[in-house]
This record gives C-alpha cells, sequence and structure tokens, in this order.
C-alpha cells in the first residue's frame, strides 16, 4: 500500500483543520479522473456528478475521519466506488455492461492517439464487463497497485490481477492489436 | 495496449461544477467546536481521566495501615471502656483498621504525700 505523499498528507491535514482550501486542491488533483471511473461505472453524467460532490462533501463534513487516510487516491476511488452504487443500486446498473451515454468519456491526451481513434478505444472499453473495465481504469488512470484496486473493489490481489489481463486481453481482440 | 489507453484521458466534468461543490463544502462544513467539547471529544483528555482513576484505585487497593493501633492500660471511665471495646473488636479484624485511633485518657496528676488543699477538687474533676 503507497504512503500518503507530502502533499497529499498537508491536503489532508489542512481539511482536518477546518481549511477548506485543500478541497479545492484535491479537487483540481483528482475531480477529472474520479468522474471518469464514475462514469465508467455505468453512471450517467448528472449521477457521476452527484457522486463526485457527494465524496467531496463527505470530506468536508466529516474532516476528523480523514486521520485514518493513508491513501488518498485509493480512499477516493473507494468513495466514489460506493457513491455510485449506492445511488445505482434500485436501477441494478452494477450488471450492466456496456456504458450507453451519448457523451464522450474519453478525450485525446497531448501528444496522443486522434479522437476517432479515442472514441474506438473507449468503445471497445465500454464493451468489456463492469468489474474488468473497472480495473483496467484505476490501474491505467488511476495508477492504483493490484493490491490498492483489490482492497477499494473488495476482491483478492489475484482476482483483481486477473480481470486486469482478461481485460487487455479483450481490448487487443476487439481492437485487432497484436501482443 | 496499455501504452494506447495511457495516450487517453478522462474528459474533466462540467467547470461550474468546481465551484458548485466547493460552495456546498463551505456550508455544511462544521463550525469550529467550544474549547470544552473539543476537550471533551479528544482521546488525550479521556485517556487521562482513565488513568487517574485507575491509579486511585490502585493506591487504595495497595494501601497499608500507615501505624500500627495501640491498645492503653489504665483504669478507665465507663465511657472509655466502650471506646475500649470498639477498638479491641477492631483490633480482631486488624486487615481492615487503617487508620490509628488515638485515645487521649486524663493523668492523674502527682498528689503531694501531704495530700494538698485543692486534693477533693482534682478528684471530683476525675469523676
Amino acid at each position: 500500500m503507497q504512503e500518503l505523499a507530502p502533499q497529499e498528507k498537508k491536503w489532508l491535514s489542512e481539511i482536518a483543520q477546518g481549511n477548506l482550501d485543500a478541497l479545492g486542491a484535491i479537487y483540481d488533483g483528482y475531480a477529472a479522473m474520479l468522474y471518469g471511473y464514475a462514469r465508467s461505472l455505468g453512471a450517467r453524467r448528472p449521477l457521476a456528478e452527484d457522486a463526485l460532490q457527494e465524496v467531496f462533501l463527505r470530506l468536508a463534513r466529516r474532516p476528523a475521519t480523514l486521520s485514518n487516510v493513508r491513501n488518498l487516491r485509493a480512499y477516493l476511488f473507494a468513495s466514489v466506488r460506493r457513491e455510485v452504487f449506492r445511488w445505482t443500486r434500485r436501477r441494478s446498473l452494477r450488471r450492466e455492461t456496456h456504458v450507453a451515454d451519448p457523451d464522450p468519456l474519453f478525450e485525446s491526451a497531448a501528444g496522443g492517439i486522434s479522437p476517432a481513434e479515442a472514441l474506438h478505444v473507449e468503445e471497445a472499453l465500454s464493451k468489456l464487463p463492469m468489474p474488468q473495465r473497472e480495473v483496467v481504469v484505476m490501474k491505467v488512470y488511476g495508477l492504483l497497485t493490484f493490491d490498492e484496486i483489490a482492497r477499494v473493489t473488495r476482491v483478492s490481489p489475484n482476482t483483481a490481477a486477473g480481470r486486469y489481463r482478461y481485460a487487455v486481453e479483450k481490448l487487443r481482440r476487439m481492437l485487432q492489436e497484436p501482443r | 495496449m496499455e501504452d494506447r489507453l495511457k495516450k487517453m484521458r478522462f474528459r474533466p466534468p462540467d467547470p461550474g461544477l468546481r465551484d458548485r461543490i466547493l460552495d456546498a463544502a463551505h456550508a455544511e462544513a462544521p463550525t469550529p467546536l467550544p474549547a470544552y467539547q473539543r476537550i471533551l471529544r479528544s482521546e488525550a483528555f479521556w485517556l487521562a481521566a482513565a488513568a487517574a482513576i485507575l491509579l486511585v484505585f490502585a493506591l487504595h487497593l495497595f494501601s497499608v495501615p500507615y501505624a500500627a493501633p495501640e491498645t492503653y492500660t489504665t483504669a478507665l471511665s465507663p465511657e472509655t471502656e466502650d471506646l475500649r471495646k470498639t477498638l479491641s473488636g477492631m483490633l480482631d479484624d486488624g486487615q481492615w483498621l487503617t487508620r490509628r485511633f488515638e485515645v487521649r485518657l486524663p493523668v492523674m496528676p502527682r498528689i503531694p504525700p501531704n495530700g494538698g488543699p485543692n486534693m477533693a477538687d482534682l478528684l471530683r474533676e476525675f469523676r
């Protein structure tokens, strides 16, 4: 499990002391990633925004709980996951494998692939089963280790690694990429 | 495959969402507690209180009588005889006797061989 970065420690300490300016810094650092994660879990835009808002409000409401946080990114991923599942439980979106949202989830990074290709990859990613898709998102975009992913998703590290391996294999097949 | 995925990034959320969230967070943030409530909620306070209680209890449990009780043999008046019996009874269960009882008995002044003019008064006083 990764330790908190010095900057993250500073943010959490400031929030715990009631200084909410650090909340803006955390938002700037992680909001896009968390929002994308919420969307990749099957949440549409309004729900993803609500989930993101609830996660940040929880940080503001209960600053004392932040003293127990050992890994901020994993904590935020787990919080977003919990919020999205709480909202979507009745709609059984957890079983949905295809993200049917007209708004594109990704954009091409600077010096990256073309927008058309990004859309193609996004479509392939959206066809993965949700458990595999979320592992890919947490691994590639959240930079979490398999151990951290396992804690967030409450499975064993081997299961998390296996899901990632299957997901990458499927993506390769769908995108006809050689091994 | 991973390299291809890393060449993409998530679209950021609506730009207005940041202000909405931070405004709501400021509105919902708990107000600072008064000093006494912060003390009552602090772990250090409750740990210190528990330690103090345990210390007092331990001192009580392991404390020993700080002086052995003493008895005096003397001619006692009926009242002091009652006290003597009480003290004797307590001596039987000596382990519970943790205080020293000091019995102050009147001391008969030395009477001059030839008696004295105040002899009768002295005797009356000790009756």
